[in-house]
């Protein structure tokens, strides 16, 4: 089974700031881990990996120190890794992110599976991993909690909706976003880390992928950031309940009605 | 120490390098020789396991990379609870490969980035978490008599909590205890070493930063406070003549050289000391030191004043556990 892990670096603090011209995230100087999100996913390709056998492939886009976060890749299991670098990527939104992975996953070639991340941790839009299967024309299958059987043609898939859980049938090639439920992600060894400190990553470039301009970057990108805002601070105050401690379960009790009624 | 009584022997921490470090080849050669150091010295080296929550490597993956000699009794790992399961039997298997026979069982300091055992992961259902007592109970079913397993011991917590504790790891089975660290002497540890009939290993700080035991005695040391660690170990062996120490934060530079004069004599003479560089400071400055944990584990005795009445039922109640009897006076 041939499977590509996308992998996105995010700032590993809440802590981020905002550049007032282009409305981004500012990456410079603030220190970076892999998406959470994503190290569910690089788990679950590993897993199916040593069920089927085949090569686990972790790919990102971004700037030349996305490079560390592939290494912790390659640490953890993934046999080899590709970075997508190229100015013409950068101011790229999620339509045009997944259409540039979409392209690298086609240049890969016969890949079954595609993986992701449910979303990542800064952005939030748990758009690029369906983006991808959309540019592909794969079916997918989002906020996967289970794979509940494999094989080299389909997936049974556990995933999550609004009011449950339902049971899907995926076939092969597809692209699923998987859940923190789906695993628990191994730490890399120590043999891992250190043959990834001395790994070779791709470097892609647009040309590489033979990627349409006008999809990518900030002019290939159909959204528009016109305007960012913190949220409004919460209305968030002490009330010190008098009295018994029955009394004040009352009072307790009285005082959350009236906030669901609000 | 004699040789004979294995915990009587000084158990020297090692710290494994930690994986987001840097200059990782550095680090590691830094940890293999303090390792080989230990273990040629005949004393055991102890490794920690992702100490607090700080993704390290595991010492038996280091032994087994670059092939470090593992002597008789010679290593002890600290294995806590924040692995997968998958990750936790390959210690165990290494541990019994290699021939490691000591392993310190802690509850440890989670992360962000570290799985935390589920209590169905090891047959331990019952459980609302895996703690220290689910794992001693999940190693001793799955790998019997292979391992020697030990608990830590904290004088700072609530005494009555405490020793109810210790009984369900007592029940459990473990076989030697080592303590947080303490100063010259504590009431607490005092009533341990006197109530357990199991091996009790106290710990000695061995850096001159007092302040940085703040989060373990559960109050603000200031950043000032004198401390002599060397004076404290001699009196550590002085006051607990039966039990061995396990040096944390040990400087190998100048305090490694030490230890066969005060495994010999108990004490470390004036020239020793100058000849490592070290100044000896005076018994005022570690009464300072040894004022303020003090006033700690008293504060702890008073808030757990119906200690007493529990003590009681420890001893009754260990009585009616095999393992527990054993263990227990």
């Amino acid at each position: 089974m041939k499977i590509v892990v996308c992998i996105k670096q995010v700032p590993a603090t809440t802590e981020v700031s905002i550049d007032p011209e282009t409305k981004r995230l500012v990456r410079e100087g603030v220190e970076i881990m892999m998406n959470p999100f994503d190290t569910y996913a690089l788990e679950e390709g590993l897993l199916l990996r040593e069920a089927h056998g085949g090569e686990v492939i972790a790919i990102s886009m971004g700037p030349k120190r996305t490079e560390a976060t592939l290494r912790e890749a390659l640490a953890c299991g993934a046999d080899r890794a590709i970075l997508l670098n190229d100015r013409v990527l950068g101011g790229s939104d999620t339509f045009a992110t997944s259409y540039a992975l979409s392209r690298a996953i086609a240049k890969i070639g016969n890949v079954d599976l595609v993986i992701t991340g449910k979303q990542a941790v800064d952005g939030d839009t748990a758009q690029v991993g369906p983006g991808i299967a959309a540019h592909l024309g794969w079916p997918q299958a989002a906020y996967v909690s289970r794979v509940i059987e494999s094989d080299s043609k389909h997936l049974v898939l556990e995933r999550m909706h609004e009011t449950g859980y339902d049971v899907c049938s995926l076939e092969l090639p597809g692209v699923i976003t998987v859940l923190k439920d789906i695993n628990s992600p191994r730490v890399p060894t120590l043999k891992g880390r250190l043959a990834s400190r001395k790994a070779s990553i791709n470097i892609w470039n647009a040309s590489a992928i033979s990627a349409d301009l006008t999809k990518i970057g900030l002019n290939g990108s159909p959204t528009r950031v016109v305007a960012t805002r913190s949220p409004d601070a919460r209305d968030k105050h002490t009330i010190i309940l008098d009295g018994s401690p029955e009394e004040s379960a009352r009072e307790l009790v009285k005082i959350l009605k009236q906030r669901i009624k609000l | 120490m004699a040789a004979g009584n294995h915990f009587k022997n000084f158990h020297v921490e090692v710290l494994p390098p930690r994986q987001d470090a840097e200059d990782l080849e550095v680090r590691l050669e830094r940890f293999t020789k303090r390792y080989v150091r230990v273990v040629e010295a005949g004393y055991t080296a102890c490794i920690t396991d992702n100490a607090m929550g700080n993704l390290s490597f595991q010492g038996t993956e280091i032994i087994e990379y670059f092939k470090l000699p593992v002597k008789a009794e010679s290593v002890m790992i600290h294995l806590n609870t924040f692995h997968t399961k998958r990750n936790l039997d390959e210690i165990l298997d290494s541990c019994a490969n290699l021939g490691i026979r000591y392993i310190l069982v802690v509850s440890g300091d989670g992360s962000a980035r570290l799985p935390k055992l589920a209590p169905a992961d090891i047959g331990a259902e019952d459980a609302i978490a895996v703690t220290s007592v689910e794992l001693l109970r999940y190693i001793r079913e799955n790998y019997p008599g292979a391992f020697t397993l030990g608990v830590v011991f904290n004088p700072y917590e609530p005494e009555d909590h405490e020793f109810e504790k210790l009984l369900r790891k007592l029940k459990a089975g473990v076989e030697f205890i080592i303590t947080q660290p303490i100063i010259e002497k504590n009431e607490v540890v005092d009533r341990l070493v006197s109530e357990v009939n199991i091996p009790v290993v106290v710990e000695a700080w061995m850096s001159k930063k007092l302040h940085l035991l703040s989060d373990c005695v559960g109050y603000e040391i200031p950043e000032d406070t004198p401390y002599d660690p060397i004076e404290n170990l001699e009196k550590l062996m002085f006051n607990y003549p039966d039990s061995g120490v396990y040096l944390a934060m040990l400087n190998y530079k100048r305090q490694f050289p030490l230890l066969p004069e005060l495994a010999s004599t108990g004490r470390v003479s004036a020239e020793s000391l100058e000849r490592v560089g070290l100044g000896k400071a005076g018994s005022a400055k570690i009464s300072v030191a040894k004022a303020g944990l003090r006033k700690a584990s008293a504060a702890n005795t008073d808030s757990a004043n119906a200690g007493s009445a529990k003590v009681g039922s420890i001893k009754a109640g260990s009585a009616n556990t095999d393992s527990a009897k054993a263990a227990v006076k």
